[in-house]
């Protein structure tokens, strides 16, 4: 397994009166390669969990082991190599730099990378070759987040984290977005985490969790997991 | 990197106004520190060398015998120092104005060539340029001094006559009512009517000795020390009245303006939080991100610096011409202290960087989720949200604005202060002046005095005797006068000010000498003669209000006492009218309107100061509220596009968002003027230890109503400019809010 959450707790609160927990003894294993999705209804948890794998934010108890590493023991500076080197990050308002271009956005990243993949190849796959010179500004929601996924493939990274990635877009942008992921997945073996609220996004993983008020409710495997061209949004 | 820094083109391009504004105000600040400096460094050095190049004496006294040349001689030989004769010859070459024309002084006190041929011959002079282009006068031209031709053949500078003073206790040159030439000792001394006085140059610490044997020998009438000499010590006097100013006001707009710029700089990175987040998540490290964001504070900085370096520069030369130009005529080149224009090239990048350093710090330190989602902590401190009371909204909208942004009001209130000390100051300097040629030189008790040099003369039924001295302290430099007045006279009849008449027999100060001693009524004077060094004590029974002469008042016999006279002795003759005394008999003569004329010839100087510093007040504000403005608008840029959507006009929308801005405009106003009383307060001080001149800090409600005018103007001038932005912005900013 490439991601393990043991007994882990992320609670919020001064007291134990007040104490919200967002993660409520979590124990959750997702494998090399799987394509994960976790639902669960707003506030639930799950944005949470996705960024304590990301190392955006800290467990409080537990342990979490990613890719061999205890992250909840690394110090600030490991913790940013950890990201810089293992980490994807797609979010939900795709998080673009408004003064770069397209696909100046993606360099942002390759930059930064010791063994980037071929720009020209990841915008190919995407799609959005033809988008590479047009800022943010210029481009609908669905492109837009496609040059988001294109920003943290380039890294090829170990783990690809989805936050709500087709939350702010209309269905045909969403099934798109959704057929590129799938297709990273069974392309380059990303192991992949996708958390949302659409129960239709489920179909493609390998992987299903549900957790609500910061447990786990079930963990299963999907026998039928089909391809994202054939899912209904 | 390289991809993300290709930012800086656009993000400058975007944000030109911002940028460029900050470039110039740095500039604009840099410049006036540099010049500021620079010019009085320049006007000490300069001065300095020429009294030391020419040996300036060290003083000057007058005797009741004389001192021939070869006595003179065998004096320097025994107290090993410089001590030479002087003469010379006035001439009223018109009705208002007398040239004086000196011996060429072999010892001390020498004459610089400045321009033409030295003198040769007894029927040559050289004359002060200056002097010359007032009156016309050119190298060849023939004048006629005491009944002799003389032709000039060059122009020259005295190394005491720096500042061209009838008088060694003037303040002010007027170079249309008095001018000096030198001519050869012998011419001189064949015209009739010359008169000599004496020069000492001191190489060791006997100048008690040497007093006590002229004194003894000679009998001293009167003793001045260079450092009370106007002529020599104005110029250095200036120049550290010019350095003070500027190491006092100069440094503060400077380091207000610095931070101001500073602070909005870490604001425009706050706004940067949801990028430097994700890059935080995209896995780019701290330093990387603080390197990527330092450029944009480094190059305003690093522009701002080199601006302020050539235009300090170039302000350096009107600044020179324009105070080199009240004194002779010594070459200069312009030059600028290295140190400052270094300060100001390399402050501004350094400062400006540390704080785009130190805020991206701060924000990465942060939780990246929360700079993602550009959530800003609340802070302890309870909010004031004015939301239960009964206000209007748009009241609430702009309580809130300036309450909940503390960091940004504070930002406003010191670029107004900053403005406010700027155009105040100016005004003040200039009220002050005024209130010192009105009220004061008013106050002189007579039309004009003659110095005697002898105690034995008549005296005219309209004039009125007295007895005046000079004494020193240990303390100070400055040389103060001890008039002794008649019981009985209708001239020195000046109240305290405590309106208060002087009492016959106790001794009274005036408020100049108060406020150079650091005296108060009732406080213990010491004091002593500069010529036999003897020491005394008195009580000072009340101060009298007159800031241009640092001078005590008593009794005739307490002088006599002190001068170790007889008790009816008398030097000075004082009268509203002009006399026909003896000529020979006079050694200086005092006339009001002569000094009134001088010191309406400076006021004028500080006149166009005042609209210089006034101009750059204005600009200064301007610029500092166009940046804060253009701050305000942006960070409200989501709030105004939806105000758009919901009908707003453009004017509505700018009234409400920067409206918040008057309260503080207001509040800096009162705020900068007890600072700019402070500043002016310390640079006047500075000045009445040094020349015995007082200049009343007043500040007259006109200039009050001026300031706050061209405050408010600049206010709104700047908003103005700052408005058009909100013309800019789309609706649908408020549309593609990211905030979850």
């Amino acid at each position: 397994m490439i991601i393990n959450f043991k007994n882990a707790v992320k609670k919020y609160g001064d007291n134990e009166e007040n104490m919200v927990y967002a993660m409520d003894h979590i124990d959750l294993s997702i494998n090399e390669g799987e394509l994960c999705v976790i639902l669960g209804p707003s506030g639930s948890g799950k944005s949470t969990l996705l960024n304590m794998i990301g190392g955006l934010d800290s467990i409080d108890e537990g342990e979490l082991i990613v890719d061999g590493q205890v992250i909840n023991k690394l110090s600030q500076k490991q913790i940013t190599e950890y990201r810089r080197s293992k980490i994807g990050f797609v979010f939900q308002f795709f998080n673009l730099i408004p003064d770069l271009t397209a696909e100046e956005n993606i360099q942002v990243v390759s930059d930064i990378t010791q063994s980037p993949l071929n720009i020209d190849e990841v915008l190919e796959t995407l799609g959005i070759e033809n988008l590479r010179d047009r800022f943010p500004k210029e481009l609908s929601g669905g492109q837009q987040q496609r040059i988001a996924i294109a920003r943290s493939i380039i890294k090829n990274p170990r783990l690809l984290l989805c936050d709500e990635l087709t939350g702010a877009l209309d269905s045909k942008s969403s099934k798109d977005v959704i057929r590129f992921v799938d297709k990273i997945n069974r392309t380059y073996k990303t192991t992949i985490v996708i958390i949302t609220h659409n129960e239709a996004i489920k179909n493609i993983a390998d992987r299903i969790v549900r957790i609500k008020d910061g447990k786990i409710i079930s963990n299963e495997l999907n026998e039928n997991r089909i391809d994202a061209g054939d899912i209904e949004l | 990197m390289m991809k993300l820094n290709r930012r800086y083109r656009r993000n400058l391009r975007q944000n030109l106004s911002f940028y460029l504004v900050v470039s110039v105000l740095t500039a604009l600040v840099g410049m006036l520190l540099i010049s500021g400096v620079s010019t009085g460094l320049k006007m000490k050095d300069i001065f300095g060398s020429a009294i030391r190049r020419g040996n300036s004496e060290d003083a000057q006294l007058i005797t009741m015998l004389p001192i021939t040349d070869d006595e003179a001689d065998m004096i320097s030989e025994r107290f090993d120092l410089d001590f030479e004769r002087l003469n010379y010859y006035e001439q009223d070459i018109s009705q208002d104005c007398t040239l004086r024309l000196l011996g060429a002084t072999q010892k001390v006190d020498l004459h610089e060539l400045e321009k033409g041929e030295d003198i040769t011959r007894d029927d040559q002079i050289l004359m002060s340029e200056l002097f010359a282009r007032n009156h016309d006068y050119s190298i060849g031209d023939k004048v006629k001094i005491g009944g002799r031709e003389f032709t000039v053949t060059g122009f020259m500078v005295r190394s005491d006559y720096i500042s061209m003073f009838k008088e060694v206790s003037d303040s002010f040159a007027n170079y249309k009512a008095f001018g000096i030439a030198v001519a050869g000792k012998d011419a001189v001394d064949e015209i009739s009517g010359s008169k000599s006085y004496y020069a000492v140059k001191y190489s060791s610490d006997n100048s008690v000795e040497f007093r006590r044997y002229i004194n003894d020998k000679y009998r001293i009438l009167s003793y001045t020390p260079s450092a009370s000499n106007g002529r020599i010590n104005a110029s250095l006097s200036e120049s550290k009245l010019i350095l003070t100013v500027a190491a006092v006001a100069a440094p503060v707009v400077y380091i207000i303006v610095v931070l101001l710029i500073m602070l909005m700089l870490s604001r425009k990175l706050k706004a940067e939080q949801r990028q430097i987040g994700t890059l935080t998540a995209l896995g780019y490290r701290s330093g990387e991100i603080s390197r990527h964001y330092l450029l944009y504070s480094l190059i305003p900085g690093c522009i701002g610096g080199v601006l302020s370096l050539i235009a300090g520069y170039a302000m350096t030369f009107p600044f020179c011409d324009f105070y080199f130009g009240y004194y002779e005529q010594l070459g200069y080149s312009v030059s600028i202290d290295p140190v400052i224009a270094a300060a100001a090239v390399l402050l501004p990048p350094v400062l400006y960087s540390l704080i785009a350093h130190l805020s991206v710090k701060k924000m990465t330190s942060k939780n990246t989720i929360d700079l993602l989602k550009g959530i800003q902590k609340e802070t302890k401190h309870k909010k004031k949200s004015f939301a239960s009371k009964k206000l209007a909204f748009r009241t609430k909208y702009k309580l809130r604005s300036v309450t909940e942004h503390k960091a940004r009001s504070f930002v406003v209130v010191a670029g107004i202060v900053v403005s406010t000390i700027c155009v105040l100051l100016g005004w003040s300097i200039k009220d002050s002046v005024d209130t010192l040629v009105q009220k004061s030189i008013d106050q002189t008790p007579f039309e004009y005095s003659y110095l005697m040099n002898t105690t034995d003369f008549k005296v005219p039924d309209s004039a009125e005797c007295i007895l005046i001295n000079q004494y020193e302290t240990k303390s100070s430099t400055l040389v103060f006068s001890m008039w002794g007045y008649e019981k009985d006279t209708e001239h020195i009849t000046m109240k305290t000010l405590e309106d208060d008449p002087m009492e016959y027999g106790k001794y009274y100060m005036t408020n100049a000498a108060a406020k150079a001693y650091s005296i108060n009524s009732g406080d213990s004077f010491r004091f002593r003669d500069p010529i036999t060094t003897d020491e005394y004590e008195i009580v000072i029974s009340g101060l009298i209000n007159d800031n241009t002469s640092a001078a005590v008042y008593t009794s005739a016999e307490n002088v006599a006492g002190f001068m170790d006279y007889e008790p009816d002795m008398r030097n000075t003759v004082i009268s509203n009218e002009k006399l026909s005394l003896e000529a020979d008999s006079i050694i200086k003569t005092i006339s009001k309107t002569d000094l009134k004329k001088s010191i309406e010839a400076v006021v004028n100087m500080y006149y166009a100061v005042c609209y210089i510093i006034t101009v750059i007040g204005f600009l200064i504000g301007v610029l500092s509220m166009y940046l804060i403005s253009g701050m305000i608008i942006e960070e409200n840029t989501v709030n105004i596009s939806l105000l758009k959507i919901l009908g707003y006009r453009k004017k509505e929308i700018t009234g409400l968002v920067l409206s918040s801005n008057t309260i503080m405009v207001i509040v800096g106003i009162i705020i900068g003027v007890p600072v700019t009383i402070a500043v002016s307060a310390a640079v006047f001080a500075s000045s009445v230890a040094d020349i015995g001149v007082y200049f009343p800090m007043t500040i007259k409600p006109l200039s009050f109503m001026i300031t706050f005018a061209v405050i408010i103007l600049s206010y709104i001038v700047s908003t103005a400019l700052a408005g058009k932005k909100v013309g800019r912005i789309e609706m649908t900013e408020s549309l593609k809010n990211n905030n979850e």
